[in-house]
């Protein structure tokens, strides 16, 4: 939900081939998911948060902030593996627990790092040039658009409810908070409708067809924009075989 | 020829929940004009507007283009909206793709041209709205007079005959409105029809060549801005007020109204009285 604060426009892999950035990553997480090695999971990790913080230009807290609701849900998830309930019903944890709830961790962390790097140098109709290439069903390009375009209205919509309702004193009395976020629910959520259906039309008035193909600006690849892939591929290749 | 671009032939429109929006409206919009449609809130300005680029079917009635009735098939929608283009009031509404270029290309994609007259026809686009230095940039961080111009834009590289703009200027500052109808004035010097959906009675009197007002779903005048600004009554009726200049001159006994500020000075200039104020 954090993307669009981290997408400025003007990362460093903003020429890169739309194709190669996808392979890149793809390879990244086959390797991420073959792997048993929590060594190289953290190592990957590691490496794609560094390449996160350099290639997006964003500031670490923003990064940081981008990272902490994936790994509030894995820590939860994990603790979920490593506690486990014998047959008379009591808590324990085991050796085997432990290392199968690192494993998973250091894994999920590891994708999750790779996921943003591509997320954070694609934007929207990048992903969707590249879905038509994979030849996906034109059905499900339009509702990963819409659900796209839906979160952002979302997002807006909720931040521009809340300061009115906070403008009329709601949220200020623990009493009526639970009615203050009701109708804030209810609101955003018709809205939100409203204003998809809007967008829906809008796009239907500039003939669109189900298809959401943008151009792009022509972009000069150069050799300098080919180099995160081009030396972090081997490289992970490499540590894949020897860690 | 016909001078009628677009005609309303007995157009209503109910929406699902039974509000009648329009009710037996008959219209033919003039080619190549200028067109103000004025009324107050609720009046089915909007509506009106989306019914000519066949967003909305009519629950009764039948309007033509070029004289030929509309069809609501997807070919025929397609060959429709090609040549009626709308900008919506809202600019959030319109803005899909993650940069601006990518805005302005989505409707010439979608029209089937090659890719290098995509190509050229954004970078035109780009130019004539002095968007180039924006185009990288994500619509959305933009300012809502941007905003709105990148919407323009988009509508305008696809080259329709009829522009429909719904409130063009409403929430601009007076510089970015006067861009936006710097961009429409230069569409109509090329031939375009351009009809703009207002509140602002002064901006119609002194833009428009024809005016259209709307009041509870009905078109209750039509014509020229001086025949329709004559009628006080019926602008009143409409919950509308009488232009500055034309209140004015009114109440200064002056007949034959000026169309805007200048042509108001030189007028007054004529009178010994307000030379002599004017020159101080």
């Amino acid at each position: 939900m954090i993307i669009p604060e981290v997408y400025n426009h003007n990362h460093k892999m903003e020429n890169t081939p739309i194709v190669l950035k996808a392979l890149f990553a793809a390879l990244a997480i086959i390797l991420a998911f073959a792997s048993k090695s929590v060594v190289y999971h953290c190592g990957l990790f590691l490496l794609f948060f560094v390449l996160n913080k350099i290639i997006t230009r964003v500031k670490i807290f923003v990064l940081v902030k981008l990272y902490a609701l994936p790994l509030l849900f894995l820590l939860l998830s994990t603790v979920t593996i490593v506690i486990n309930i014998n047959s008379n019903f009591k808590f324990h944890v085991s050796q085997q627990s432990i290392q199968t709830g690192v494993e998973v961790f250091c894994k999920s962390i590891a994708i999750i790092s790779i996921v943003y790097l591509w997320m954070a140098t694609n934007t929207i109709s990048e992903i969707t040039l590249l879905m038509h290439k994979m030849r996906v069903p034109g059905f499900i390009i339009e509702i990963f658009v819409l659900t796209y375009k839906f979160i952002n209205a979302l997002i807006s919509i909720t931040q521009l409810m809340v300061i009115a309702q906070r403008c009329r004193l709601a949220y200020s009395f623990t009493k009526r908070n639970n009615r203050a976020a009701s109708y804030l629910f209810a609101g955003v959520f018709v809205k939100s409708m409203i204003m998809v259906n809007q967008t829906t039309i809008a796009m239907n008035s500039r003939l669109c067809n189900n298809s959401f193909v943008f151009m792009q600006e022509p972009k000069n690849s150069d050799g300098k924009s080919l180099l995160v892939p081009i030396i972090v591929s081997p490289l992970l290749v490499i540590l894949f075989f020897v860690i | 020829m016909s001078n009628t671009i677009i005609a309303l032939k007995n157009i209503s429109y109910k929406y699902k929940n039974n509000t009648i929006a329009l009710n037996n409206v008959n219209l033919n919009i003039p080619l190549g004009k200028r067109i103000a449609l004025l009324g107050g809130n609720g009046a089915g300005k909007s509506t009106l507007m989306m019914l000519l680029n066949g967003i909305l079917k009519p629950t009764s009635g039948c309007l033509e283009y070029q004289n030929i009735p509309y069809s609501y098939k997807k070919k025929s929608l397609f060959e429709l909206r090609k040549n009626v283009g709308i900008l919506f009031h809202e600019p959030d509404l319109q803005l899909i793709a993650p940069t601006v270029f990518e805005e302005i290309s989505f409707g010439l994609i979608n029209l089937g041209y090659n890719n290098a007259t995509v190509l050229s026809k954004v970078n035109e686009t780009l130019i004539s709205f002095n968007l180039s230095d924006l185009s990288h940039k994500s619509p959305h961080q933009l300012s809502s007079g941007q905003k709105k111009r990148v919407c323009l834009a988009a509508i305008l590289a696809m080259e329709p005959n009829v522009i429909v703009c719904d409130e063009p200027t409403s929430s601009l500052d007076p510089h970015n409105s006067d861009i936006i109808f710097d961009a429409l004035n230069k569409l109509n010097s090329m031939g375009k029809t351009i009809i703009i959906s207002t509140h602002d009675v002064n901006q119609a009197y002194e833009w428009a060549d024809f005016v259209v007002v709307m009041n509870k779903g009905e078109i209750i005048i039509s014509g020229t801005p001086e025949q329709v600004f004559n009628n006080n009554d019926i602008i009143k009726q409409a919950g509308l007020k009488l232009p500055v200049i034309v209140d004015l001159c009114n109440s200064l006994g002056i007949n034959n109204h000026p169309k805007n500020i200048n042509e108001l000075k030189n007028q007054l200039a004529f009178v010994p009285d307000f030379k002599t104020e004017l020159t101080h």
